[in-house]
């Protein structure tokens, strides 16, 4: 241990960033998102391109929802798992998964532009207009209509069992008239839905709008707070030191897991899996999960070697967490690949009617070049490439790497998303110009998150500078 | 049975403490030795580097484990399933496209031979089991096992040298030196 670095060799007070060194691209940034922004928010409005730039807007918005969730999974996975190695790079973890907030933001126009979400999430077109008075209306006369009419044949078979002597059929038909009783309005509301979309209708009682706005509102919330939270106790163990904060942000880690947990697949069953509702997978929470991990850890092998280019965290952070943030993606890297197929494997082998739709549509035509190339990009290369010790020693490569894994987790997520834009057999159907807007809105939505997170970026040290297990950490090895 | 001929393996030096046993290993490794080792009842962490170990030749040979798994795997399920007799199971079609179903077993068969390839590999290349040690001869090392931490240059190791050895290693603080002679 000659390089063995003591208190002495770190500054006390933490590095801080001068901001001076990236403002001009933090502007740069934020003015493009900017201008983007506006052009989004115009194309979302327009009638002719709203339909289809709306899966565009979702696919950006859900791409670096993605990320910023795997940021705050590393950062109450450190705590929980009481990891020492992480301390260094903690700051870090911390603030990719504050900009949680920020996608959360952004999705609101798809939520409040009516076409737009009706063509996102059909459900809410059928509920809506299953909500119309006209067809309401309609409903409750077809209703009316079937029940009179059921009363009439008794009542004709009361009259016919009368004139035959046959008095014990006659009560018989006159208990079931009773049995069926007055026709009642209110009872016939639920069954709009259901005449309009059975499957719809056996799931109302999670897939309705109140409830949805509830979700999308509160998942935001619990997993804002949860990060910000985490990085409050965090930074001010900076000025207090000591283990006080230690222990009690190790056990309030533990405890939010489970709301991370919750939020987080239950958003990825609302925003992407519910576009079509009449599909469904077991294993979707955790197919997201896995992306968000992944692309969060490359996202924040990115920043570390961002800041390290900058002149910052020279000394606290050494190959060694290269190393284990690298072992992490390649884990990850894995995890995807079995939690994928697994999905993709018990579908393909039932063959049950109800979920194969997803892979017909992604494995057929067009589509099941995306999704072979998904299959060796997103793991074949990626697994032979990271396998190496060496390459993961490597700062420079290690950042190409995490790079390449953004790239093909955007392939993902637009797999996840983009296909339903078109007809359910997509023989090769193109909307014109729309992957243009799919690359407009990652841009855009890339650009303001970016810029926002060099913003955030000045305040406080890059790394938790009194931690009483710092010296743990930067003397990490492995 | 005992022959009455002996063998010089080598200096046995113990040290009181697992800081002591590491700076001594690093001390040992800069002076050259090539045949020796370190003994403690616990692992010490960045033993390898104070020892000069490098990396281990293991994961080579569990590279070629696990190749050989996946190899098997694909062998007796496209062998027997698609070229010689082409089995349609499910309305699966029996050619490339089948190839998800034997995920599983490709999967499993390259985790088990790489498995066993790590397993028998480590014990291969430390040379286990085995029945006996020379350094058993010493009363002393009896202790490996419990507090004591001891460090062992062989006499096949070129700079050996009778007296020279000793004094190096009672110079890098060991106790107890004593000259290890096995059994032939």
């Amino acid at each position: 241990m000659a390089d063995h670095i003591n208190l002495k060799d770190l500054p006390t007070e933490g590095e801080r960033l001068d901001f001076n060194k990236v403002s001009r691209y933090a502007v740069m940034l934020l003015g493009a998102g900017g201008i983007g922004l506006i052009v989004s928010i115009i194309l979302l409005f327009i009638p002719a391109t709203q339909k289809a730039y709306g899966f565009s807007w979702l696919l950006g918005t859900v791409f670096f929802f993605t990320i910023a969730v795997g940021g705050i999974f590393w950062t109450l996975l450190h705590h929980a798992s009481n990891s020492g190695w992480g301390i260094a790079v903690r700051r870090v973890f911390e603030r990719v998964g504050s900009m949680i907030w920020l996608p959360g933001v952004l999705m609101l126009p798809l939520f409040l532009i009516s076409p737009v979400k009706h063509s996102l999430w059909h459900w809410t077109e059928i509920e809506d207009n299953a909500n119309d008075k006209a067809a309401q209306q309609q409903t409750i006369d077809n209703y009316q209509a079937k029940h009179d009419a059921l009363v009439a044949e008794y009542q004709e078979t009361v009259k016919e069992a009368t004139a035959a002597g046959n008095l014990n059929e006659a009560k018989m038909a006159e208990a079931e008239i009773a049995k069926i009783g007055e026709f009642d309005e209110s009872k016939i509301a639920g069954k709009i839905i259901k005449d309009k979309d059975a499957i719809l209708y056996g799931k109302h009682g999670y897939l309705n709008q109140p409830f949805m706005w509830a979700r999308y509102i509160s998942f935001f919330v619990i997993l804002t707070f949860i990060i910000f939270q985490m990085r409050k106790w965090s930074t001010t163990q900076d000025e207090t030191g000591g283990l006080k904060l230690t222990f009690r942000m190790r056990r309030a880690a533990c405890g939010f897991l489970p709301l991370f947990a919750v939020a987080m697949t239950f958003g990825a069953i609302d925003w992407v899996m519910a576009i079509d509702h009449h599909w469904f997978s077991t294993m979707y929470g955790v197919y997201f999960f896995a992306g968000s991990a992944l692309s969060g850890m490359a996202v924040i092998i990115l920043v570390v070697t961002m800041l390290r280019n900058l002149g910052y965290l020279r000394k606290v952070v050494t190959v060694e967490h290269y190393h284990i943030m690298g072992k992490l993606m390649f884990a990850f890297v894995i995890f995807w690949a079995y939690i994928t197929f697994s999905q993709f494997f018990l579908i393909w082998y039932a063959n049950i009617t109800e979920e194969t739709k997803y892979f017909l549509i992604r494995n057929t035509e067009f589509w099941n070049y995306a999704s072979i190339a998904l299959v060796v990009c997103h793991f074949v290369i990626p697994f032979i490439l990271l396998l190496p010790a060496w390459m993961k020693r490597t700062p420079r490569y290690l950042a190409f790497m995490a790079c390449y894994v953004i790239v093909v987790h955007l392939l993902d997520v637009y797999l996840m998303i983009i296909p339903m834009r078109g007809p359910i057999v997509a023989s090769n159907y193109v909307i014109p110009g729309a992957i243009i807007g799919d690359l407009f809105a990652v841009v855009t939505v890339g650009c303001l998150v970016a810029g926002g997170f060099l913003y955030s970026l000045r305040k406080y040290s890059l790394f938790p500078c009194r931690d009483p297990r710092l010296l743990e950490s930067v003397n990490a090895h492995n | 049975m005992n022959t009455g001929i002996k063998k010089v393996y080598g200096y046995l030096a113990r040290f009181e403490t697992a800081t002591a046993l590491y700076k001594a290993a690093a001390k040992v490794r800069d002076k050259g030795f090539k045949k020796w080792d370190s003994y403690s009842s616990f692992p010490i962490h960045g033993m390898d580097d104070a020892m000069g170990l490098g990396r281990s030749k293991l994961p080579f040979f569990v590279f070629f484990g696990g190749a050989a798994g996946l190899f098997t795997a694909i062998a007796l399920q496209f062998g027997t399933q698609v070229y010689l007799y082409p089995t349609v199971v499910q309305a699966k079609p029996a050619n490339l496209f089948t190839i998800p179903a034997y995920f599983p077993v490709m999967f499993e068969l390259t985790v088990l031979l790489s498995a066993f390839t790590t397993l028998f590999g480590m014990l291969a290349l430390s040379q286990l089991p085995r029945f006996n040690h020379p350094l058993f001869e010493s009363k002393q090392f009896a202790r490996a096992t419990d507090d004591g931490f001891f460090i062992a240059i062989e006499a096949r190791d070129p700079r050996f040298n009778r007296e020279q050895t000793k004094e190096f290693l009672e110079e890098i603080g060991g106790t107890d030196v004593e000259l290890v002679e096995e059994q032939l």
